[in-house]
């Protein structure tokens, strides 16, 4: 029995001893997908987004990850870390979508989808809603009966909240598939192919410490993602 | 079918706000035992132990935890540490073997049940054989024929370590029951009562990060101590 | 396709988000491309027979100092209440990442090679020991963050590699003391340090120097960042993350120049050898 082989996508920081730059990726992520029976792996060159592809099953694109062991570097960081990150992520996307291997979003991967399929961003939306959904809040959702979320947990949950951005305009061939009390998109799928964003964070949502405590269990999301990454 | 009650026993620390003396539990033994099935919650009070002892149906000695918000305060809780947390420890123990309750001691926990039982430790014991069994590392353990060790993990097993006191002269009633490759004890079981002890860190044997990561599984031990925890109300 | 090489990273907290992660440097991974083997890094220590399948070779790279315990040592002493900062940094999950994966690596006869860390796991997994701080338990005034002579042994690879001596960097605290069983010294400096090990017959070889770091900007970047001292007071950090945000996630332009590194380092000898005993698919290299 193969277990299927799963790229996730790194942040970019710089490490503790030399300040060089570096990538990075929060353990959780990959405690989710070993814990629902995959294989995590780090890609880490540029050019070999090929390869990359060949030998993997599925992609993750995760939330924005940084870390900066002196606050004074955190400029250096800003400017050079974006741009190399987001062709590095926008190939990997596009390499991936071609192949049609199932891919799964997570907050800015959510979004990164949103905009790979020519959507758009509300870059600082609490002042239009005057709700705060940015570093860690619990709040419900409403999920559309037959959609792949309301499939795994009905059409009514709990969910954390980490972000600053929202969808505004959502991308081609993709449609919105939950949204919070005040209208702000959480889910997206995409209408043919194996894609699939959550603007919540899932993998926060499994193992000892489960954000929120009162909310459903991701297991059977990631055991979803990895079954389509098996087909 | 009713979820046990563990009562878990803290550690002495500091709240950042105050810096007034507070008691804390790391996460990790409370994750275990909610794993496993159980309620953990953490007393408080002294005076109130014989109304845990009625509501808990097992017991939990952990290893040493601290905090202090600024280094320099760790000298205030020294005191503190040593004759408020050691009696109110004491007096836990002493009123869940007195009814028969099952205990489970790990690490600093396992020494407490030692002495508890009239044994005693080396402070210091990295000078005696010259291996470092302190701030995490992870050695090889033999368990002994005909114990609750052997069942769990079998003859030959691998265990985390972060201990630097190790058991000297062995409690009564106490057997050590699993040893690590340069012979120092890493569990013992009581002969006729339900209380075990490790050295090492069963919480940590587990969930998404165990260590050690090559296994095994703390599982079959929580889930004996979750077991006879169910039985311990009954009769 | 490619061979695949299975890279460590090292294991970091941050306070701020309450997060455990993983890290490794970019020149890693380049250097190891730019030698024409596909780079990913290992995330998870119970997969560590997965891993061993799957990949060609193993990279293990720099990082922190490896447990006592480990080498059955104990902790140097050292007086926490000193004031002093502690003469060692360790990480309990690295350690099992690295030796997990390196014993595994063993097992299947595929190539290993080890930067820094990187040795001295491998010469622990062989059953030596280390020198736990130079200065303090060798009485050495070892060279740190600047370039220092060694002298290859006749008859090893590297000696083959980079003749009779060279020029080398040195970002280490640590030494190998007993060389582990199988292993044989490479290279020394001056001073009478192992800066290098291979095995007598297995494709494993271990470099105490940081060869990722030749052919790339990382010396002149860490030297920059290394005096930059205060932010700048006209940006303001929160703004400056929000719009660095929105860059990341926006849908990038192709043709767009990048400050990237659009060519790969190649030509970096030691990771070339790598490369070889990986091509040869682990057969012995002398």
């Amino acid at each position: 029995m193969n277990k299927p082989v799963i790229l996730i996508m790194w942040g970019s920081c710089l490490d503790t001893k030399f300040s060089a730059h570096s990538m990075m990726l929060t353990k959780a992520y990959s405690a989710a997908i070993t814990a629902a029976g995959g294989i995590p792996i780090l890609p880490l060159v540029e050019s070999q987004v090929e390869d990359y592809v060949a030998m993997a099953d599925g992609l993750l694109l995760p939330g924005a990850m940084g870390f900066v062991p002196r606050p004074e570097l955190a400029r250096t960081l800003a400017l050079e870390r974006y741009s190399r990150q987001a062709h590095f992520e926008t190939e990997l996307y596009q390499a991936f979508r071609k192949t049609g291997k199932p891919i799964l979003g997570i907050c800015a991967g959510c979004q990164k989808i949103n905009c790979e399929e020519n959507g758009t961003l509300h870059l600082d939306f609490r002042k239009m809603f005057g709700r705060e959904h940015h570093q860690g809040v619990t709040h419900s959702v409403e999920a559309l009966p037959g959609s792949w979320i309301a499939d795994l947990w009905g059409t009514s949950f709990f969910i954390n909240s980490y972000h600053g951005f929202k969808i505004a305009k959502i991308g081609d061939g993709l449609r919105i598939t939950a949204y919070s009390e005040e209208g702000i998109p959480e889910v997206i799928e995409h209408k043919e192919l194996p894609i699939f964003g959550t603007q919540f964070h899932p993998e926060r949502m499994r193992g000892d410490f489960p954000n929120p405590p009162e909310g459903p269990n991701s297991e059977p999301l990631f055991q979803m993602f990895l079954q389509a990454c098996k087909s | 079918m009713k979820k046990p009650i563990i009562v878990m026993m803290w550690g002495s620390c500091l709240d950042s706000t105050f810096t007034n003396h507070a008691m804390m539990l790391s996460k990790s033994y409370a994750a275990a035992i909610t794993a496993a099935g159980g309620i953990p919650v953490m007393p408080l009070v002294q005076e109130q132990i014989p109304e845990l002892l009625a509501l808990g149906d097992g017991l939990l000695l952990p290893g040493g935890m601290s905090f202090v918000p600024r280094a320099e305060l760790s000298q205030v809780l020294k005191a503190e540490r040593f004759s408020r947390q050691s009696h109110f420890e004491s007096e836990l123990y002493q009123a869940f073997r007195k009814a028969g309750k099952p205990v489970l001691g790990i690490c600093a926990g396992c020494q407490k049940i030692n002495c508890e039982e009239g044994g005693n430790l080396v402070l210091d014991f990295r000078h005696e054989k010259g291996i470092e069994h302190h701030l995490g590392s992870t050695h090889g353990a033999v368990c002994s024929g005909n114990s609750k060790m052997r069942r769990f993990f079998g003859e030959k097993t691998r265990v985390n370590s972060y201990h630097g006191y190790r058991l000297n002269k062995i409690g009564s009633g106490l057997r050590v029951t699993m040893r690590s490759d340069d012979g120092v004890p890493e569990a013992v079981e009581h002969e006729t009562l339900p209380i075990i002890a490790t050295q090492w860190h069963p919480e940590r044997a587990r969930g998404d990060f165990p260590n050690p990561p090559e296994g095994p599984s703390s599982e079959s031990l929580f889930s004996w101590f979750m077991e006879a925890c169910r039985n311990s109300n009954l009769g | 396709m490619k061979p695949l090489i299975l890279l460590t990273g090292e294991d970091e907290f941050d306070p701020k988000s309450h997060n455990p992660f993983f890290l490794i440097k970019r020149s890693y991974g380049n250097a190891v491309a730019g030698a024409g083997g596909t780079a990913i890094m290992a995330l998870d220590p119970r997969l560590y027979q997965e891993y061993a399948d799957m990949a060609d070779g193993l990279l293990l790279t720099g990082g922190v100092d490896i447990h006592p315990g480990r080498y059955r040592d104990i902790f140097m002493d050292f007086d926490p209440n000193s004031g002093q900062p502690a003469p060692y940094v360790n990480s309990v999950t690295r350690d099992s990442m690295d030796i997990l994966l390196c014993q595994a690596f063993v097992k299947a006869g595929k190539p290993i090679f080890g930067i820094g860390r990187g040795m001295q796991v491998i010469n622990v997994v062989f059953g030596g020991t280390l020198y736990q701080d130079i200065p303090t338990v060798m009485q050495i005034e070892h060279p740190q963050g600047v370039n220092h002579k060694i002298n290859l042994t006749e008859g090893t690879a590297l000696y083959n590699l980079l003749g009779s001596s060279s020029i080398v960097n040195s970002f280490h605290h640590q030494a190998v003391k007993d060389l582990g069983s199988g292993l044989k010294v490479a290279a020394i400096a001056e001073d009478g340090i192992v800066e290098a090990l291979e095995h007598e017959s297995l494709p494993i070889f271990g470099v105490q120097w940081h060869p990722e770091t030749f052919g790339t900007d990382d010396e002149e970047v860490r030297i920059r960042h290394a005096g930059i001292i205060e932010p700048p007071i006209e940006v303001d950090p929160v703004e400056m993350e929000r719009q660095a945000q929105a860059t990341m996630i926006k849908k990038a332009i192709p043709g767009v120049a990048t400050d990237a590194d659009s060519v790969l380092p190649s030509g970096n000898p030691v990771f070339d050898h790598f490369m070889q005993l990986v091509n040869k698919g682990g057969r012995n290299h002398e």
